[in-house]
């Protein structure tokens, strides 16, 4: 497969309110994050709130500006292009966002919301740009009707297949989507599942899906990475992710999520407080608060991402040990 | 079933439209029994009714609803003909209720101790400072680490996770006989959501009291509850034991949802739609209101109303095609 995107050592920290004069307060929001990204597949980043994970996709898309790393996109170093070059580059990544109401501006009917990308990338003549508009109203399972109506008239889900459809109106060859179905209804979020899908077998998207639900990144998703305060923890593929997850946040992480089905009975791993403020990030792991399994190492050193064999990565003292 | 302890009865509530005046109705013979000792969990999508047929139980309905029939039963009264002042005898004490966003719902500038002893004060004959003890013993009844400390605290410096425990402790704290929770988990990460199920759970196996637990999650439900009531657009279309329900959903929305979940379902297999959206209040249609999205719709559905029929023991679904096949 075919390596499209190399994201290395990516890192965000933000200064915050306190600290002293010397010594600022720095939210270590997203720390060395590194994976790499193969045409046509999907990456899932999970976490829970606070875990980076929306941090290190607006990061490398570059959204807000990472405070170190690389991000390389085709042989490109995307963190250090500027002006014409960087919109070039761009035009091939972009973004889509939780909030479909928040995401399209209200004044703009549809059809100006998906041209806008084309035009600014100077793709197409307006005309031209209103005809693939059109085009891809229909791709998204929508009608070239609706391309003088304005986001309010209608629903959530629609509203994030017109979302979609302006994120793809440039024919990016990357789709960073940030929580695309978490604030959809369950028959709606069924419908918005079906069309990544789809759109990946008819034009071989790549997707980054950032997002909570290990459900909805499990079937969708082809390799996981996990992330917990600011760091990947596990990445691997999913379906070794799920028959054997080596983390003990990944498997508190598995075993807490709600089985839709009354007669399975399970022992559920319940981790104990919430996570840290990254700005107070614990010394030697940083799970190390919540962690069942903890040993004195643990509390010493920063655990390293290392392959636990057949390219399972893990960070984590003991279950390293385990499969060394 | 053993008796129940509330009793919705035809429920039927409506908004008025502010311009014309008009009233719009939204739930339609809402008929939930919630027995002692029980959770009931209430499922369906946004706009289904099921946090206005909560609300109705609380008192706390618009002033735009309009309760157009029914009947609330508790304690041999109809909480419905209670004037306000009765209204918060019940509420709080008999009857309490959490709600999704905790920030929301406490005051920010009281501190939690305060806020535990309020409701103690309210309701029972305490002074405040025996009602501040009994409230550090109420967070350590939710399970918060140095009790003390988190009394002394406000809102903003408690985690999610800890200020739902806070409003659980508040809602617990007369020893209400049900505990209503509208979508109580779903503003927490879902390790959090695991304690907070978890301590519900062990509440309930401790006070013996009843939940109500409204959620869109089918797992949650699955998890918690021992009972489920399906709504869809103001109606109940399924009632059903727990174990029933899943094992043998009967009404086309229903099954709809479960073969709706990615949860249940292997990457190559599509996800099942149901097609088009909920529709508004304004466009509810007069027979099956889920007739425009199902995909066994056929005349009866569009000309008749389907009312709620036991297909088992503990088990009711209101559609034609059970009917039908109930006949034949």
């Amino acid at each position: 497969m075919e390596k499209i995107l190399e994201v290395k050592g990516l890192q965000k920290h933000f200064r915050v309110k306190g600290g002293t004069l010397g010594r600022p307060l720095m939210a270590r929001a997203v720390d060395e994050v590194s994976f790499d990204l193969y045409k046509g597949e999907t990456l899932g980043l999970v976490g829970e709130s606070g875990s980076g994970k929306s941090t290190a996709g607006r990061a490398l898309l570059r959204l807000i500006e990472p405070t170190a790393g690389s991000v390389v996109y085709r042989g490109v170093d995307i963190t250090t292009l500027r002006g014409e070059r960087l919109r070039a580059v761009r035009k091939n990544l972009q973004m889509m966002f939780q909030d479909p109401y928040a995401a399209l501006n209200p004044r703009m009917t549809v059809g100006e919301a998906i041209t806008e990308p084309l035009l600014t990338h100077r793709m197409a003549s307006p005309r031209e740009a209103a005809d693939r508009a059109c085009r891809i109203l229909e791709d998204v399972g929508l009608s070239a009707e609706y391309y003088y109506r304005y986001p309010h008239e209608f629903s959530g889900g629609q509203k994030q297949r017109i979302s979609m459809a302006r994120s793809l109106a440039v024919s990016p060859e990357i789709l960073v989507a940030d929580e695309p179905v978490s604030a959809l209804d369950v028959s709606i979020q069924a419908q918005i599942i079906n069309l990544f899908k789809d759109l990946q077998a008819e034009h071989g998207m790549t997707y980054l899906l950032i997002a909570h639900d290990l459900s909805v990144v499990r079937y969708l998703s082809d390799r996981i990475a996990v992330m917990y305060l600011g760091e990947i923890v596990e990445l691997c593929s999913k379906e070794e992710l799920f028959a054997n997850p080596l983390h003990p946040y990944t498997q508190a992480l598995i075993s807490a999520i709600p089985i839709p089905d009354p007669t399975t009975k399970r022992d559920r791993i319940i981790l104990e407080g919430d996570i840290p403020s990254p700005t107070a990030v614990p010394f030697g792991c940083r799970f190390n608060t919540r962690c069942t399994g903890c040993k004195p190492e643990c509390h010493e050193g920063h655990p390293a991402l290392v392959d636990a064999g057949g390219g399972h990565l893990v960070r984590c003292h003991t279950c390293g040990m385990e499969v060394a | 079933m053993p008796e129940p302890i509330l009793s919705i009865r035809n429920l039927s509530v409506g908004f008025r439209d502010t311009e014309t005046k008009e009233v719009i109705n939204v739930l339609r013979d809402v008929s939930i029994d919630v027995p002692a000792d029980h959770i009931l969990g209430i499922v369906g999508e946004s706009g289904c009714g099921k946090s206005v047929t909560m609300h109705t139980v609380m008192g706390l309905l618009p002033r735009t609803a309009v309760v157009t029939a029914g009947q609330i039963r508790y304690d041999n009264r109809d909480l419905l003909g209670l004037n306000p002042v009765q209204m918060n005898e019940y509420r709080g004490k008999e009857i309490a209720m959490i709600f999704q966003e905790p920030m929301t719902s406490l005051n920010p500038v009281y501190r939690v101790g305060d806020q535990i002893a309020e409701m103690l004060e309210l309701h029972q004959d305490i002074s405040h400072k025996d009602a501040l003890a009994e409230a550090v013993r109420k967070l350590e009844l939710v399970s918060i680490p140095s009790p003390e400390k988190v009394a002394e605290q406000y809102p903003h410096e408690l985690s999610g996770g800890m200020r739902q425990r806070v409003m659980i402790a508040i809602a617990m704290a007369c020893d209400p006989k049900i505990l209503i929770a509208d979508e109580p988990t779903t503003a927490l990460d879902v390790t959090i959501q695991a304690q907070i199920l978890a301590l519900m759970k062990a509440l309930k196996e401790k006070m013996h009291s009843s939940i109500i637990l409204i959620t869109h999650d089918l797992g949650v439900v699955a998890e918690m509850a021992d009972e489920v009531v399906v709504m869809y657009a103001g109606d109940v279309v399924e009632k059903a034991l727990v174990v029933n329900l899943f094992r043998e959903p009967s009404h086309p929305y229903t099954t709809g949802l479960l073969k709706s979940l990615p949860m249940l379902h292997s990457s190559d297999e599509r996800l099942y739609n149901i097609v088009g959206t909920v529709p508004s209040p304004r466009n509810f249609p007069e027979a099956c209101r889920f007739a425009p999205r199902c995909e066994f719709v056929h005349d009866r559905c569009l000309v008749e109303r389907p009312r709620l029929v036991r297909i088992a023991p503990d088990h009711e679904v209101a559609c034609w095609l059970r009917v039908a096949q109930g006949a034949a």
